[in-house]
């Protein structure tokens, strides 16, 4: 493509990403902003850090965390094993078994949630931790299993095999052979999963305990209402996608540090 | 041939490994759908089989609903797909900044939805930043004349947002076919002087199809389904936002099963649209 037309395109797709996040950040650190100005008359990045320390939003943060590490952890030890049989097996029927589990992922969340509202019933648990963290594993799971059997489609098992040959013990042949060779991926795997988790509203919002405040439950009724103010809403967008931001800097920083272990250059 | 043992030990691991998967998938997945299916064709005690899903059809607002879905998720998605591919074209050669520039492409896929809609509500909402430069410019008077582009009406708002998010999903996958793509046929097509559309038309295009198909496929399922970004950012009624509304109906004695029924055409819709995706995905394998 010649260098004009693409610097144009590069540009605008540049500007297209970076804008709405200044608009974001500019609300959220204006100390004041009255329509119709185009630009803050003040700033003020104090009210940025009282936001992030508020006690019910300290509660909602630690909330969500835990839980979304506690979906990550539970994901990654149901999905570890299929993934790895995915990536490294050939059988009759694996494309019907990776769909199965690949479905939930193509389900939107509202077709299920009302359904299992009777299952949890039934096992005594609705409205329960139990019932929020199995829901959301439910969902979950086929992201994890997604990202690991693509590792594991250029996993070499004969390293494995041959540390069992010299008489390693699997966990020392785990931490020492397979683990280093799937980090990267490994560690995408969880933050995907985390996300997912992390943005899952419908679900968290109808089989959580009401005594749960998380982020996501906490910012879909501030989008939805007319009495909140673009300055509350703009830091708790912020409040919900600092883990992206995380999220995207580490990936990055991992992929890249891999690449140039492996002698990658890309 | 794989000695006999080891094709047991094969299978032993198979089911080994994906036992705890479909139990948790049976109790959570398909009982719940189950439920869903059985809640939609009985009224009460009394089995009803497709009355509900006949009645959809003369039902205005189920009509409108599925209408309104069917024509945001294909407005999406298309506009999706076309600015992908362009971006993803742009950004296929080696050139300063194209580091940061492949960054920045790909940096509204790690913002999640709800965040995405709330930077189009600042932006576009009647007291957003474009009303407020529309009325520095002289554009309007006052910020009720700026069309209502975030919770009102129009569309615009949710497009806007999905774009957004689904340009750079399908992109990614787009440049990633471009980079490892041989450039000889491009190269050969054009020396032989045909002109840059029709080569990009007969040459490129068949290259990258499959990926912008398959990333399609995922994003029109997701646009068709999703209920948090529609219910945020416009007044009218998606499937998802009347599956929801009709759920928690308290006027309507029918309103759950009735809520499960519609729900299972949204299942119905995303799952053959997500099986039209695998079998591309499998076709692109073999």
């Amino acid at each position: 493509m010649r260098s004009v037309p693409r610097s144009f395109i590069v540009g605008a797709m540049a500007v297209t990403v970076v804008f709405p996040i200044i608009i974001l950040f500019g609300w959220a650190t204006a100390g004041s902003w009255r329509y119709p100005d185009v630009f803050p008359s003040s700033t003020d990045i104090g009210r940025l850090v009282d936001y992030f320390t508020q006690p019910s939003i300290m509660d909602a943060m630690v909330n969500s965390v835990e839980l979304s590490l506690l979906v990550t952890l539970g994901s990654l030890v149901l999905g570890y094993l299929p993934a790895k049989v995915l990536g490294t097996m050939e059988f009759r029927g694996k494309t019907l078994l990776r769909m199965v589990v690949l479905l939930p992922a193509l389900t939107p969340g509202i077709c299920v949630v009302f359904g299992m509202i009777p299952v949890f019933i039934e096992m005594g648990i609705y409205r329960s931790y139990i019932s929020i963290v199995l829901g959301q594993i439910t969902f979950c799971l086929p992201y994890m299993i997604l990202t690991l059997s693509s590792v594991f489609e250029n996993f070499d098992e004969n390293y494995e095999r041959q540390s069992a040959t010299l008489g390693v013990d699997k966990v020392s042949t785990f931490v020492h052979v397979t683990l280093p060779r799937i980090r990267s991926g490994l560690i995408v795997g969880c933050m995907y999963t985390f996300m997912v988790s992390w943005s899952m509203y419908l679900l968290t919002y109808e089989l959580s305990p009401n005594t749960l405040e998380t982020v996501i439950t906490m910012i879909m009724p501030m989008l939805t209402s007319s009495t909140v103010t673009y300055y509350t809403l703009a830091l708790t967008a912020i409040v919900f996608f600092a883990p992206s931001l995380l999220f995207l800097v580490v990936s990055s920083f991992i992929i890249r540090s891999d690449n140039i272990n492996s002698g990658g250059g890309t | 041939m794989k000695p006999e043992g080891i094709v047991m030990n094969g299978r032993t691991r198979i089911v080994f490994a994906f036992l705890p998967v479909i139990t948790i998938l049976i109790l959570f997945y398909f009982w719940p759908l189950l439920e869903t299916i059985e809640a939609s064709v009985h009224r009460g005690d009394e089995f009803i089989g497709f009355e509900r899903f006949i009645g959809f059809l003369s039902d205005e607002g189920f009509v409108n609903a599925f209408l309104f879905s069917t024509e945001l998720a294909i407005l999406s998605t298309l506009i999706s797909a076309v600015s992908a591919v362009i971006i993803a074209m742009a950004l296929r050669d080696t050139f300063i900044g194209k580091r940061i520039s492949v960054f920045l492409f790909q940096t509204n896929i790690s913002i999640p939805h709800i965040a995405m809609a709330t930077m189009v509500i600042l932006m576009l909402a009647p007291t957003g930043w474009f009303s407020a430069l529309s009325y520095q410019m002289g554009w309007i008077d006052n910020w009720f004349e700026f069309p209502d582009l975030a919770k009102g009406d129009s569309m615009f708002g949710v497009v806007f947002s999905f774009v957004l998010k689904f340009t750079p999903f399908v992109g990614m996958a787009v440049l990633a076919v471009l980079q490892s793509m041989s450039r000889d046929y491009e190269l050969q097509s054009r020396s032989l002087g045909v002109g840059r559309i029709r080569t990009f038309i007969h040459v490129t295009l068949p290259a990258i199809l499959p990926a912008v198909v398959s990333t399609s496929m995922i994003v029109f399922a997701y646009a068709f389904g999703c209920y948090e970004v529609p219910n945020v950012l416009v007044r009218r009624t998606t499937l998802s936002m009347l599956v929801y509304n009709t759920y928690y109906d308290t006027y309507n004695p029918d309103c759950r099963p009735e809520a499960f029924a519609a729900a299972l055409v949204i299942a119905v819709v995303t799952i053959s649209v997500s099986a039209i995706y695998l079998y591309v995905t499998r076709r692109k394998r073999m």
